[in-house]
């Protein structure tokens, strides 16, 4: 219960540093360490499986593409603070947000486990039991993720075209859009 | 217990940071400048290319299939026919995605 | 198993049309054709099915009813129109119709879903291909819609899934069909969790306080996409609204009942007040489709069978008018992303059919008698009254009454002979909006004066109340 509490801590101290510190990377790292302080609660939870998972799919893949949006992003860019449109939207943003936060984390605080309509069934987020009730009863939504991931690779390849592959386009890029006309060039 | 804790934390911490307290500072010169395997460094690079981010987000598609597959290889003597079959469709929605990535010349970095 | 075969259809279409596409990139049309060939296959399959007895199926989280078969038929009819818009449009991309077909399929899912975890599945496959398609003509406007779309989309379903899970821990179930037996269930766990998951479909279904994406997304995206929005997607959020709360919260509705009817009237009115000032026609649409979900709320605020049957009366009206708005701009706009409204100048001399076709579409969009908009807000202003909700019935009048001065503007336009419009006079008749526009009409002006064959229909479909849970 303890350890819970500590990762919590951890883990709500570098969530806020995603969002305050200046270097998109660095809010990048503290990310994995949001990923990674769930890993360790569902280890305590004893979901093996789900923490490899989370490790696995959000610490290795998703952060490796966000350090490559990142390092697309700001390669060879100063760092600006862009103004603030509507004036006043941050304040407004944070004073609902925490409203917002503050109370759902009183609700869940005072509601006390014992009184949750439902308890962790032992087999929770093992690697048997997932297999069974993803594969066998819950297949269709397997199935439907299945063809999210599919989407997921068409709009890859829709959106990140590049000229002269088999499928050429028979309109040229609009200009300011031709991000892959040469790869890792130096420019003065 | 909670001496020894404390006891190692504190070696760790004065290893870590006794260099840096005590050693001499030299700042400036080269010291800034990014060490690239003896090759001097020429201008900051302008574009980076936005094929790595094709890339990364391929393999993390295919690495979200892998992690799906995982529980199915190692529950299938429980699952038996039924989820063999289900194995298959989820295979061909997968494959055929790989399929259209392949085509469209997904893989290829030019 | 054979519950499903709608749906099985559609995805193994999309599944063919992309390999079509991956395989023969010379074959023109052919993933279309594919992806049209299995909608109407669907669309007789699901029909075929309409005398089934309503049960649960794939372990408690989907629902076979007639509810579910009507909201198949209306999101095929969608997917379909929007597909015809897009034909023989190569600058939208060969993998629209795919996409198309996936974002379907989400829509049907939602019409079936018992269990939170389909909601989910459904919104997100619903969502997905709409964010690429937005996209799909790479123009600024469109990046910037997409952009949009998929941040507020994502941040939409974060929410969602927090309140499922608080859901869940209220209740020790997804599948909120079951929810009406759990009466202990009644704390503050259950209403944060119920609010959170009303907050995320109202960011689909853009209801007013969430509904800032909507007009630049419609007005980025190209013409056949913002048409699956705006009817789709409006289908697909309306009906999982309403099945969740009138079904799974029946007995609870004093709490959400009154939260309901102040959101509907609020987007009524400046949904429609918005649209008012706007001098793009998609933009005016994007506003105009928010006050439409104003009035699709009034139907679930009433809590009511008549309410529900309202409610899904109106569905086909809205989205045939849509029909023929979205296809006449397909048909103005050319090989253009845009149309303002001084592009109609002079339309109702040079292409009168066409004018007429708009002045339709847009009249059934303010309720005029005679078109099947006025049908549907007979009945919702009906429901509203036997509701004893005067405070609804009132907003509806409102809304309406505003609605038309938004949409009479770009009628004015059509019938000002100083000079005709160069879009206009450029303009290519295509078969396939020809359909588009011939089906909107007939139904339109069918509903319109003959409305007791829906009406049957729907009242037969709204009726899920008996679906037992458990």
């Amino acid at each position: 219960m303890v350890g819970i509490f500590i990762i919590g801590i951890i883990m709500l101290a570098a969530a806020v540093a995603v969002i305050v510190v200046r270097q998109p990377v660095h809010s990048a790292l503290a990310l994995v360490g949001v990923t990674l302080g769930l890993a360790m609660i569902y280890l305590i939870l004893q979901a093996e499986f789900l923490a490899v998972a989370q490790v696995i799919v959000y610490a290795g893949a998703i952060m490796v593409l966000f350090l490559f949006v990142v390092t697309l992003l700001t390669a060879g860019k100063e760092e600006t603070e862009t103004k603030d449109l509507l004036s006043g939207q941050r304040w407004a943003s944070v004073i609902t947000g925490l409203v917002v936060g503050v109370g759902l984390a009183v609700v869940i605080a005072t509601h006390h486990p014992t009184k949750l309509a439902t308890s962790l069934s032992s087999s929770f987020g093992g690697l048997h039991p997932i297999g069974q009730e993803l594969w066998g009863p819950y297949f269709l939504l397997l199935a439907g993720v299945a063809l999210m991931l599919l989407t997921g690779a068409i709009g890859v390849l829709v959106l990140n075209r590049t000229e002269g592959t088999k499928a050429p386009r028979s309109r040229p890029l609009p200009h300011g859009v031709s991000v892959s006309d040469g790869e890792g060039e130096s420019r003065p | 217990m909670l001496i020894y804790l404390i006891v190692s934390l504190l070696v760790v911490l004065q290893m870590s940071f006794a260099s840096d307290i005590m050693g001499p500072k030299a700042p400036g010169g080269l010291k800034k400048v990014t060490y690239e395997s003896g090759i001097v460094p020429e201008a900051p690079v302008g574009y980076f290319s936005v094929r790595f981010y094709r890339v990364a987000m391929l393999f993390m598609i295919f690495d979200v299939v892998i992690m799906a597959l995982y529980p199915w290889a190692t529950s299938l003597h429980v699952l038996k026919a039924h989820g063999f079959y289900n194995g298959l469709a989820f295979f061909a929605i997968v494959v055929v995605a790989f399929l259209y990535v392949w085509r469209k010349g997904g893989f290829q970095w030019h | 198993m054979g519950y499903l075969i709608p749906e099985v259809l559609l995805a193994g279409g999309a599944l063919l049309a992309l390999l079509a596409v991956a395989m023969l990139p010379n074959a023109k049309n052919l993933g279309s054709w594919i992806v049209l060939l299995a909608m109407l296959a669907a669309g007789v399959d699901a029909a075929s099915m309409w005398g089934v007895t309503a049960k649960l199926i794939m372990s408690d989280t989907m629902a076979i009813d007639k509810y579910s078969i009507l909201v198949t038929e209306f999101v095929l009819l969608a997917g379909a129109s929007s597909l015809l818009l897009a034909w023989n449009a190569d600058r939208f991309g060969a993998e629209l119709p795919p996409l198309m077909a996936i974002s379907v399929l989400g829509m049907m899912t939602l019409g079936t879903a018992a269990n939170l975890m389909v909601v989910f599945v459904g919104i997100e496959l619903l969502s997905l291909p709409l964010y690429i398609l937005a996209a799909s003509t790479r123009t600024r406007a469109g990046g910037e819609a997409a952009l949009k779309y998929l941040l507020l989309g994502a941040f939409s379903s974060g929410i969602l899934l927090f309140g499922m899970a608080l859901l869940y821990g209220a209740t020790s179930s997804l599948t909120f069909v079951v929810y009406p037996a759990i009466t202990a269930a009644n704390t503050w766990l259950l209403w944060s969790g119920l609010g959170l998951v009303l907050v995320g479909i109202a960011f689909k279904l853009a209801i007013v306080p969430f509904h800032m994406w909507v007009p630049d997304v419609y007005e980025g995206s190209p013409t056949p996409v913002t048409h699956l929005m705006a009817f789709g997607t409006k289908v697909g959020a309306a009906i999982i609204l309403l099945r969740l709360l009138a079904f799974g919260f029946y007995g609870q509705d004093g709490s959400w009942g009154t939260l309901i009817g102040y959101l509907a009237v609020l987007t009524m009115i400046v949904g429609n007040l918005l649209a008012v000032p706007q001098l793009n026609l998609k933009r005016l649409l994007g506003y105009s489709g928010i006050g439409h979900a104003g009035f699709l709320l009034v139907g679930i605020a009433t809590h009511s069978v008549d309410g529900a049957n309202a409610m899904m009366f109106y569905l086909l009206p809205y989205g045939l008018a849509a029909m023929a708005v979205f296809g006449v701009l397909r048909l103005i706009e050319g090989q253009g992303d845009e149309v303002t409204l001084s592009d109609l100048r002079g339309m109702a001399y040079r292409r009168p059919w066409l004018a007429a076709v708009l002045i339709v579409g847009m009249l059934s969009f303010a309720g005029i008698p005679l078109t099947g908009g006025f049908v549907g807000k007979f009945f919702l202003l009906q429901a509203a009254l036997f509701a004893s909700q005067p405070g609804l019935a009132v907003g509806i009048v409102v809304g309406t009454l505003v609605g038309l001065f938004a949409y009479l503007r770009p009628l004015q336009m059509l019938f000002q002979r100083t000079e005709v419009s160069a879009k206009v006079q450029h303009l290519r008749w295509s078969v396939a909006g020809a359909v588009v526009l011939g089906v909107a009409v007939v139904g339109t002006i069918g509903i319109g004066v003959y409305p007791a064959p829906l009406v049957h229909i729907v009242s037969q479909s709204a009726n899920f109340y008996w679906l037992t849970g458990g």
